[in-house]
């Protein structure tokens, strides 16, 4: 009995793109995957047209390069790393992009410090509301430093396994968790005002 | 992707943190993801909105650069006026002290510091014209007392005067049979030619039946003889 489409696991239905080129089994996974895939970036570069494009480029490449899965590996800790080196290549540019610009209005981190680290400027029943702290707390996580971000992101928020963010970063699982416990102080650091409390 | 079940000290530590980042509203893609996606696969279009690095010059490395460029820079423009660029050729060529010697001519200088900076046969022409045929080879020796020994000399090698061995090993004989000829070196500028090898003949059993009746003969008679 034939399964449907809809019923295989991420590693059936690359199986099945990467032996019959099923445009349909494609499509499949680009539905599992837009949404996490679309948070995890955007939790990491901190923009949202930056990120619908970025995950638009992993899923172009995973339709151009879909045979350099390996069956051995998770689909999931595969696309991940795809968005992630492309998330990586981001920063760098806007990294080089400051850099090079004269124009010092483009960075505008001064005035997110103020915001994550000065309590007064929120009053109490403000900060309270979840829509502004989950706010600060991105610009926190974006303050943090990018290696460590990404750990954390993969941990904390799309609750990956150690080893999965091992197989996700190529790095090794003593690594990942000596970043992440540095992610998470330096978050801690940064939002030691809404803590305090 | 499932919740890992994973708690240490370290994660209780940031318990707060972890649930707040666990509690943060999840981001969507746009309703249009997927069709545009679809759009951009169906007509090619495979230029990706974020241009991956083609080269990549490590920022660290450009202070290094910058000093190793420099101290280029500063050994080609800058040490260049000291280099002497002087042609071989129009070196005069200086005076070689050792030779062997056979036989020794003395003769003084009127200017015996000079002769450093003189070719040999200009300092024999300097001196009291002493005959000595320019193809010998001299030997120049600078003594104390400023005089200068001249010692010409013959040697034995040349192409008229070859050493021809086999006229040593044969005594000047001549031999007539080119068999019977060994000759170990060719004499003179004329090659020899070459005889090819020769097979060593075994004797024949009846060639060696024949010489021991004889030697038996023989002995049998210097047996009666001594009777």
């Amino acid at each position: 009995m034939t399964k449907k489409l809809t019923e295989l696991t991420d590693e059936e239905l690359i199986k099945e793109f990467q032996d019959n080129e099923t445009l349909e089994a494609y499509e499949i996974l680009v539905k599992r995957f837009k949404d996490p895939l679309t948070n995890f970036v955007f939790r990491f570069v901190g923009d949202r047209d930056s990120s619908t494009d970025i995950v638009q480029d992993t899923m172009i490449k995973f339709y151009l390069n879909k045979d350099s899965y390996k069956s051995f590996a998770k689909f999931s800790t595969w696309i991940y790393t795809i968005a992630g080196n492309l998330a990586k290549n981001e920063l760098k540019r806007r990294k080089r992009r400051k850099i090079f610009s004269l124009d010092n209005n483009i960075d505008d981190d001064e005035s997110k410090k103020i915001q994550i680290e000065d309590k007064s400027f929120f009053e109490p029943d403000r900060l309270a509301d979840s829509n502004i702290k989950s706010h600060i707390i991105q610009n926190a996580l974006l303050r943090v430093k990018p290696v460590y971000r990404e750990v954390v992101i993969l941990r904390d928020i799309e609750e990956f396994t150690y080893e999965e963010i091992a197989d996700i970063t190529g790095l090794s699982i003593g690594t990942v968790k000596s970043r992440i416990n540095r992610g998470r102080t330096q978050l801690q650091k940064l939002l030691k005002n809404i803590y305090k409390e | 992707m499932g919740i890992n079940s994973y708690h240490s000290n370290e994660e209780q530590k940031f318990a707060h943190i972890i649930s707040d980042l666990k509690n943060l509203p999840k981001v969507k893609a746009e309703d249009n993801f997927e069709f545009n996606l679809m759009v951009k696969i169906r007509n090619r279009n495979f230029e990706l909105s974020v241009p991956e690095r083609k080269f990549i010059f490590n920022r660290a490395l450009a202070p290094a650069a910058a000093v190793t460029f420099s101290i280029m820079i500063f050994f080609f423009f800058f040490t260049e006026s000291n280099v002497n660029l002087e042609n071989p050729f129009l070196i005069p060529p200086e005076i070689r002290a050792n030779y062997s010697a056979a036989k020794t001519d003395t003769i003084v200088l009127s200017q015996p510091e000079m002769i450093t900076s003189y070719s040999a046969e200009k300092v024999l022409t300097q001196a009291d014209d002493t005959e000595v045929p320019p193809s010998n080879i001299v030997r120049v020796v600078v003594e104390p007392s400023d005089a200068v020994t001249v010692e010409t000399v013959d040697l034995p090698f040349d192409d008229n005067s070859a050493v021809d061995l086999d006229s040593y090993v044969t005594g000047n004989r001549v031999q007539q049979n080119r068999v019977q000829r060994g000759q170990l070196v060719g004499g003179g500028s004329q090659p020899t030619n070459f005889d090819g090898f020769f097979i060593k003949e075994r004797a024949s059993k009846e060639s060696i039946e024949l010489h021991k009746t004889k030697l038996d003969s023989l002995k049998k008679a210097q047996k009666t003889e001594k009777e």
